[in-house]
């Protein structure tokens, strides 16, 4: 049984944080004469966002009442574009000062579009280097092969003691906002992950199919710059397994009017990796591993373990609380039990200390998570996204280079693989380079490209389940909602 | 890169300002003797390449400058071949291709030197060649209108220079959306039809084109280099003045001040567009820039930007996409090193062996 939801929407959402008739957040800041007024709901999603960090950084807000907030965001058709919840902005001071000095240049300047106002905000978001002492390189480096480890075993490691390992982490969490996160085997809970590549086909207009994806109940983010014709969307599609199917035929009576090319991947595994051993005395070293799979015959061999997470389909005895407990668990796995708690009351789910930790047992012992680090400021900031069609062969050759690159995250299809690349700034044409030669070899047949300044979020799980059914063989909803073609006006 | 220190900090600022000076008027205005200020310029010569050159009107040369771009998916061999071609011909002046574009396709950036007659003719006959089958290259190109050269060391301070935020860039070009028309295009050397000039006209404004300053000596050299018969100081000044005043625009040049990477930004606008355009933004933005070569006409841009490290090439495109709208297309590409940059004296060979030396008025 699903336990009795604290709030349900923006009905219940604190009073204080609500204004009835613009639907606009009415909360009070000391900064607020910085802040530009906007009416343009799209626009005023993005202030919207930067107010309650504000309000949330100078103590205006608790946390309890930022998240019933950002809970009311999640209405605007503007969070499935850009999904941000903005209580999960790091608390600091450069964030801060940045966001309302954009804040403030967008007053100077007169504008107020969406387009300005995300851009204040995504500018402010783009995090700057920040140097990184020895002791705290050295534990990143323990985490990044281990980040469940506990405090006495790094401190064993490196010779240090368990306070000081604490600290650091501390300040690593501090500067360079160190999160361990975690992949969730959807499957297992009846659940899957597709991801649709697409390029528009002649006379479609993006802002149309981004609003019908957008409102599409199942999409959990959608990525295309206004710079390359190339995008993509991904979705969490419920069961039963027919499901499957009825959506990739919604995809495909879509692609024949919307798109150009379209490939739609169904996620087989996935993954993430980082290398902080290449970062020597404050610079990246190039990693040639790339290169290597051009001279070689054998794929180059990864030094431990291969970290991915496969998916393995429904598991028998899982339940609804195991998914909503393992999701919330899987956005921060360091957090103690104590906070977890809080945090899906705040969320909206009330579970008792004891169901908390049977679930997160369960996801450890059933091997339904993979846990990863999340990191930023360390001297990465050139994003790629790359598409590879390519035979099973070359998706594992690929697969066993790319984890000697600073910071990777996969995802497995039967298409291929689709790689998430983050890399310093003065390797990225090599890099880049590197990748678009993988389509010189027979195995593969297509390398296709998307660069960021930024990654975006996703919508949060918890917020799909709330309108799907959990069966007896995981999540699942009528196939009828599944009709993707109706959300677009062609 | 050396830091630079405060006296030559100083004078590449005021020169910047005013390419025009010369080192005794340079002297006057930072008031120092002249000997410290050859002093300092002659170091600067050394380890920064610091010259003023000349950007012309190239129509009071007889010349028409033609730019553009041609594009293509990665590992295209048309694009390779059509680079060959712009590095082969002498009337090619400049040849940039990408490593890396903001569209990931691969680019060529070019301009040519179109003299009248035959050879200019024949230069764009190639270029439509190019555009039709059996290669079919993306391929837009135009002459000019105008040309600018621009060195902002305000944000220098000898060492490093202040981060170019993408945020603020972007937002200003949004700003000034409305009232781009009044917005003032300065610096530009606006390029008129051409006219017919004499060979020797043309040496002289190859030299100038080198060094603003340059003095009859150096002319007298060059000519003599060149086999040309000698003249008289007093001649050899006159010639220096009259091709000065076709109007020459002069800006500074300088290299090791950390502006290590180089970026082409191209704009394509639809022609039915006045000049209230992103052209005239990006135009106006550029001043502000640490260091951009712009050219454009009616519907292309060009833009060259020396960058330091520290700027995002990839959030200033991003910033520039979202600017651009439907009716124009814009493209951001790192150049790789094998880039090509000549100058007038590049063509002295092709006009001389065109005309024949015993002529001295000629049709360039």
């Amino acid at each position: 049984m699903i336990p009795q939801m604290v709030h349900q929407g923006p009905g219940d959402v604190n009073p204080r944080l609500n204004k009835p008739d613009s639907g606009s957040l009415q909360i009070r800041t000391s900064y607020d004469e910085m802040i530009p007024s906007v009416t343009e709901p799209s626009a005023r999603f993005y202030i919207d966002v930067m107010k309650i960090f504000l309000a949330l950084y100078e103590g205006a807000l608790s946390l309890e009442e930022a998240v019933s907030a950002a809970e009311t965001l999640k209405e605007n058709p503007e969070y499935a574009k850009n999904a941000i919840d903005p209580t999960l902005i790091p608390l600091t001071e450069e964030y801060k000062d940045r966001i309302l000095s954009n804040l403030q240049t967008l007053k100077k300047f007169n504008l107020f579009t969406r387009d300005s106002v995300r851009s204040a905000f995504t500018f402010a978001l783009l995090t700057p280097d920040a140097p990184i002492s020895k002791t705290d390189l050295q534990i990143l480096r323990i985490l990044e092969k281990n980040p469940l480890t506990t405090l006495v075993d790094a401190a064993e490691a490196i010779g240090a003691t368990p306070r000081t390992i604490a600290r650091s982490i501390e300040r690593l969490e501090r500067n360079f906002f160190l999160r361990v996160a975690a992949f969730v085997d959807m499957t297992s809970f009846g659940a899957h992950s597709h991801i649709l590549f697409f390029t528009l086909a002649e006379g479609i207009d993006w802002e149309e199919v981004e609003e019908g994806f957008a409102l599409y109940p199942f999409t959990k983010n959608i990525l295309k710059t206004t710079m390359t014709d190339l995008g993509y969307a991904s979705f969490l599609i419920p069961g039963p397994e027919e499901n499957l199917s009825i959506f990739a035929d919604h995809v495909s009576d879509i692609s024949a009017i919307l798109f150009d090319y379209s490939s739609l991947h169904v996620q087989e595994a996935t993954g993430a990796n980082s290398n902080m051993s290449l970062l020597k005395d404050g610079q990246w070293q190039f990693s040639d591993a790339m290169l290597k799979i051009k001279e070689d015959d054998e794929a180059p061999e990864s030094e431990g373990e291969m970290r991915l997470l496969e998916c393995r389909g429904w598991q028998r005895g899982l339940t609804a609380n195991d998914f909503i407990v393992t999701a919330e668990y899987s956005k921060a796995l360091r957090n103690p039990p104590r906070i977890l708690r809080e945090n899906l009351r705040m969320e909206g789910w009330d579970f008792d200390g004891k169901q908390i930790a049977q679930s997160v047992r369960k996801s450890h012992d059933r091997g339904l998570i993979l846990p990863f680090l999340s990191y930023s400021g360390v001297g990465l900031p050139t994003n790629f996204c790359f598409e590879i069609i390519c035979n099973r062969e070359w998706q594992d050759r690929i697969l066993r280079a790319v984890i000697h690159l600073p910071s990777v995250t996969y995802y497995l299809s039967a298409r291929g693989i689709i790689l998430w690349v983050q890399v310093p700034s003065h390797h990225q044409v090599e890099y880049y380079r590197a990748f678009r030669a993988l389509e010189d070899f027979e195995g593969v047949r297509s390398v296709q490209p998307i660069m960021t300044i930024l990654l975006k979020g996703s919508r949060s799980e918890l917020d799909f389940v709330r309108y799907w059914r959990f069966s007896s063989r995981g999540w699942t909803v009528d196939p009828e909602l599944l009709n993707l073609g109706s959300y677009f006006p062609y | 890169m050396k830091p630079l220190g405060t006296g030559a900090l100083k004078l590449l600022r005021k020169l910047a300002i005013d390419p025009s000076l010369s080192q005794a008027e340079l002297a006057k205005e930072l008031d120092v003797t002249r000997s410290a200020v050859n002093q300092i310029w002659q170091r600067l010569r050394k380890e920064c390449n610091l010259s003023v050159r000349g950007s012309f009107d190239y129509g009071q040369l007889g010349l028409r400058l033609v730019f553009g771009w041609a594009s293509d998916r990665e590992g295209s061999d048309i694009l390779p071949k059509f680079s060959r071609w712009l590095t082969s011909s002498p009337l090619t002046v400049v040849v940039m291709r990408s490593v890396m574009s903001s569209m990931m396709d691969t680019r060529v950036y070019f301009e040519a030197l179109l003299p009248q007659g035959q050879r200019g003719v024949w230069f764009l006959d190639q270029l439509e060649r190019f555009k039709k089958n059996p290669y079919n290259l993306s391929l837009v190109y135009g002459f000019a209108s105008h040309i600018a050269n621009h060195l902002n060391l305000g944000l220098f301070d000898g060492r490093g220079w202040d981060m170019i935020d993408g945020f603020r860039f972007g937002a200003t070009i949004d700003s000034a959306k409305g009232y781009a028309d009044v917005l003032p295009d300065v610096r530009t050397s606006r390029q008129s039809d051409p006219v017919n000039v004499s060979l020797d006209d043309f040496i002289v404004a190859s030299i100038i084109e080198q060094d603003f300053h340059a003095t009859s000596r150096q002319l007298e050299t060059n000519l003599s280099e060149l086999g040309e018969p000698k003249m008289s100081e007093r001649t050899l000044r006159r010639r220096l003045s009259a091709v000065r005043k076709k109007r020459i625009v002069p800006y500074l040049r300088i290299e090791n001040i950390g502006l290590s990477q180089r970026i082409a930004i191209s704009l394509e606008e639809a022609r039915e567009l006045d000049d209230s355009s992103l052209s005239r933004l990006l135009r106006v933005q550029a001043t502000t820039l640490p260091k951009a070569r712009v050219v454009h006409n009616d519907n292309l841009t060009s833009m060259i930007l020396d960058l330091p490290e520290s700027v995002s090439w990839f959030a200033i495109s991003q910033v520039l996409s979202e600017s651009a709208g439907a009716t124009s297309t814009i493209c951001t590409f790192i150049a790789d090193d094998s880039q090509i940059w000549n100058g007038l004296d590049s063509l002295l060979e092709v006009l001389v062996e065109h005309t024949g030396k015993d002529s001295r008025s000629h049709h360039l």
